[in-house]
């Protein structure tokens, strides 16, 4: 049994504090995990990208077509990765992109029409997030991360099998010291994202 | 014993402090940068008399590593593929000179180049300087290896290298670790020249002995029980380091049954089990990072016991010499071996026709508010300034942050190639004939490490050029590391600070600061000095602005006045500012990204971009 999740985005958008709380809440099930974190240059605009890999596992590369889930916080970054996604995977992605300034020559800025294509491939497997998110009338800027988190848990009974939902907040409990009270609420309002759609 | 979530890097820091390390020094290098600060953490928090630096560079981090090992302490020393070429002078020597106290050498290769430097084996410099090798394959076994290369080299009194790849220094896994050892050694170096130093040494006899003690190594090494041997049947795989991992994958994956040798040292070479695995198969798959070593000692083994059995790898193209192996590769390679398709979830592909893959061109680019980007901008206005095209001037690169000047918009630099290397390429290029002016630049960090030598040589020569130093005060790429111009040590205390300008003044090169937010008389003073004959030296000084921020500095944003903005885009398109937003030709500011260092303000032609009112 393996469960293999694929991080995506770029510098200070919680991709490794992701896999971080993945990886303690495995670990407080006893289960394997293994965590591969490429982050070169992740401050001057390059991609931050995590493989988090639970149960049977070896390598520290999800193999071709085995993610059974990817969420990129970037829909930019997600195209280069399709290569490890298969028409079970779940893939979960922010809407918003980051600031195209950044990416002057990014001549791959994502086409409506290629959008369109995968979505037609993934039918339900793919949703789309607008983390402009709001808690207590307030806007959250940061936290979108966990909140995609979140919506994973509502959606994939596959991961459920091996981390519970409780688990996952005592692992933000563990790792986040800050506004832990805010990242849990949001943790539990992207599980209910599929149901209030 | 605790079982930790770590990755290779950490890893080997745990087994170095398990192992009674008393000293550890290094230079930062992606992917071994993180193991020092890792440790320097432990060593605070549980007050541990272990002693910690950042050296110069590679080569100083090996010389003080060497005394300490042959004062009969246990030492290990850090660095990456690249440093260790700059070590590589006392790395050779010593081996034959031997230590007292254990000493290993962690060095990190980057297979597929996440890190941005040449493709390197440093298993190679194993065999060049005949210092035994140990190759891990994941975080636990890092640990477990670092501790054996510990005791290993302190009985046998030879250094071992421990050579780690990007997907075991970067990868996490769990980690059972023991308690730290808290057993000092007494310090003692007795005066012994006829072993210490190379002209008094009986070197033909050092070199004879150092070959006996491999022998002794690859039995220590046995006992160890490395290079595990398992004959099931006629499909043979040879693999090690990551690789390994992979044919675990597969193995399980598929449920497969094949004979393996797992190997842990390429050098000492495990010739006895080399020769048990060709005996017992009829084919066989190595399966290793970067180049075909242990495939080519495989053929020497077969050629030794004269059984020749086909042999796949990357000398007949089933495995590449470029890049990195990942699962895809390995599992084609054991189709291959067995003559059986194995393929991972092959019902559940998406189209490939319908769903196009492609790989997004990033253009990396400096930090909002990093005062390399001015600086840069600079350098390009002061040229254009002396009336000369951009693609006229020789601007040469260096190593660290400062390489980003590559990119799109600035795109000023015209090399980069190795540490130190701006300032000897731009004496080179004027003595080959350059008739205009030419221009070095780098970091403060790369300039200690390597640049004050081709600074002197220029200076001796009479050389004609412009040494430009971007001095932000730290080692900010591998992650903001001091160095000797930062006037504090790596647990954050003060230290010596060492003035560049004060080093470059001594040297003969007149030298001039600028303050790179001062765009419009940075530009002049840069445009002025690129003029003037012999070799001068401009610094241009701003702290990280990172490290800035983090150290508590708030700034004021600025924003655009939307009434005056005349929507030309020159903020945006000069600096490519990750700050500054182009909202279909309308520009703003995010006001949690800006930093406040204004360069864009005073790129404005309409005076647009002002100052957030505190």
């Amino acid at each position: 049994m393996i469960y293999n999740i694929l991080l995506l985005g770029t510098g200070g958008q919680g991709i490794i504090t992701l896999s971080k709380i993945l990886a303690t809440a495995a670990m407080s099930k006893n289960l394997k995990v293994i965590v591969t974190q490429k982050k070169g240059l992740a401050q001057r605009g390059g991609s931050v990208v995590a493989q988090v890999r639970i149960g049977d596992v070896y390598s520290p590369q999800i193999p071709k077509y085995s993610s059974h889930s990817l969420i990129s916080m970037d829909i930019n970054e997600i195209f280069e990765h399709l290569g490890y996604i298969n028409k079970n995977s779940i893939l979960l992605v922010n809407n918003k992109a980051i600031n195209d300034s950044v990416l002057l020559s990014r001549k791959n800025k994502m086409q409506q029409e290629e959008i369109k294509q995968l979505q037609e491939s993934m039918n339900d497997n793919i949703v789309f997030i607008d983390t402009k998110l709001k808690i207590k009338q307030k806007d959250v800027s940061k936290g979108a991360n966990i909140y995609m988190l979140g919506v994973l848990f509502g959606m994939d009974s596959r991961i459920n099998s091996f981390i519970k939902k409780d688990d996952i907040i005592s692992s933000i409990k563990k790792n986040l010291k800050k506004n832990t009270e805010l990242n849990i609420e949001l943790f539990n309002k992207g599980i209910h994202f599929i149901q209030d759609k | 014993m605790i079982r930790k979530l770590l990755s290779g890097n950490e890893a080997v820091a745990e087994g170095a402090l398990e192992s009674g390390v008393e000293v550890v020094t290094g230079y930062p290098g992606t992917p071994s940068s993180e193991l020092i600060p890792f440790l320097a953490d432990i060593v605070k928090k549980e007050n541990l008399k272990v002693y910690v630096e950042w050296s110069v560079n590679e080569k100083v981090a090996f010389d003080v590593a060497t005394a300490v090992a042959w004062s009969g302490k246990r030492v290990l020393v850090t660095m990456k593929m690249a440093g260790l070429n700059v070590a590589s002078d006392t790395l050779i020597n010593i081996a034959n000179k031997g230590v007292k106290g254990g000493m290993v050498i962690y060095v990190t290769d980057d297979p597929g180049t996440h890190a941005g430097c040449t493709e390197q084996d440093s298993r190679f410099y194993s065999f060049m300087a005949l210092v035994p090798i140990l190759d891990p394959s994941d975080p636990m076994d890092a640990k477990k290896l670092t501790k054996i290369a510990f005791e290993a080299s302190e009985k046998i009194q030879i250094p071992i290298i421990l050579r780690s790849t990007t997907n075991v220094s970067h990868t996490l896994g769990l980690v059972e670790c023991d308690n730290y050892s808290s057993s000092l050694k007494r310090f003692e170096f007795k005066k012994d020249a006829q072993n210490y130093t190379t002209i008094l040494a009986d070197r033909v006899n050092q070199r004879r002995l150092l070959l006996k003690k491999h022998v002794e190594v690859l039995e220590l090494f046995d006992k160890f029980n490395l290079n595990q041997l398992d004959i099931k049947n006629n499909f043979g795989v040879i693999a090690s380091g990551v690789s390994w991992t992979y044919l675990q994958e597969i193995i399980n994956y598929f449920d497969l049954e094949l004979s393996t040798l797992r190997i842990d040292s390429e050098n000492p070479w495990p010739e006895n089990k080399a020769e048990k695995i060709i005996q017992n198969v009829e084919k066989i798959l190595v399966i290793e990072e970067q180049e075909p070593i242990i495939e080519v000692m495989v053929k020497k083994t077969m050629a030794n016991i004269k059984k020749i059995i086909p042999v796949l790898g990357k000398e007949d193209g089933t495995l590449s010499r470029v890049g990195e192996n990942n699962t895809e590769n390995v599992v084609s390679a054991i189709s291959k071996l067995i003559d059986r398709k194995l393929e991972f979830e092959k019902n559940i592909r998406l189209d490939r026709n319908k769903v196009k893959f492609y790989k997004s061109e990033s253009n990396l680019t400096f930090c909002a508010g990093c005062p390399h980007r001015a600086t840069y901008y600079i350098i390009n206005k002061a040229i254009k300034k002396l009336g000369f095209k951009k693609d006229e001037i020789i601007v040469t690169g260096d190593i660290g942050c400062t390489s980003l000047g590559v990119y799109k918009p600035l795109e000023t630099l015209w090399t980069e190639v190795t540490m130190g290397a701006s300032i000897g390429l731009a004496h080179g290029f004027k003595i080959s004939g350059a008739t205009k002016p030419v221009i070095a630049t780098l970091g403060d960090s790369t300039f200690f490490h390597s640049g004050i030598p081709p600074l002197v040589n220029a200076i001796q020569h009479g050389s004609d050029l412009t040494v430009i130093i971007l001095d932000n005060l730290w080692t900010s790429m591998t992650g903001f590391q001091p160095n000797p111009n930062t006037g504090k040590n790596l647990f954050g205390k003060p230290s010596n600070t060492i003035s560049i300008s004060r080093i470059t003044e001594a040297i003969g090169a007149p030298t001039i600061i600028i303050k790179p937010f001062e765009v419009e008389k940075s530009i002049n003073i840069v445009a002025e000095t690129i003029s003037k004959k012999g070799v001068k030296v401009i610094i241009s000084k701003e702290e990280c602005v990172l490290q800035k921020m983090r150290h508590g500095s708030k700034n004021i944003p600025y924003y655009i006045d939307q009434e005056k903005c005349i929507k030309c885009g020159a903020c945006l398109m000069n600096t490519s500012c990750p700050a500054i937003i182009n909202d279909n030709n309308e520009y703003f500011i995010d006001k949690n990204i800006c930093t406040g260092c204004g360069v864009c303000a005073q790129i404005c032609p309409v005076n647009a971009i002002k100052r957030e009112e505190k």
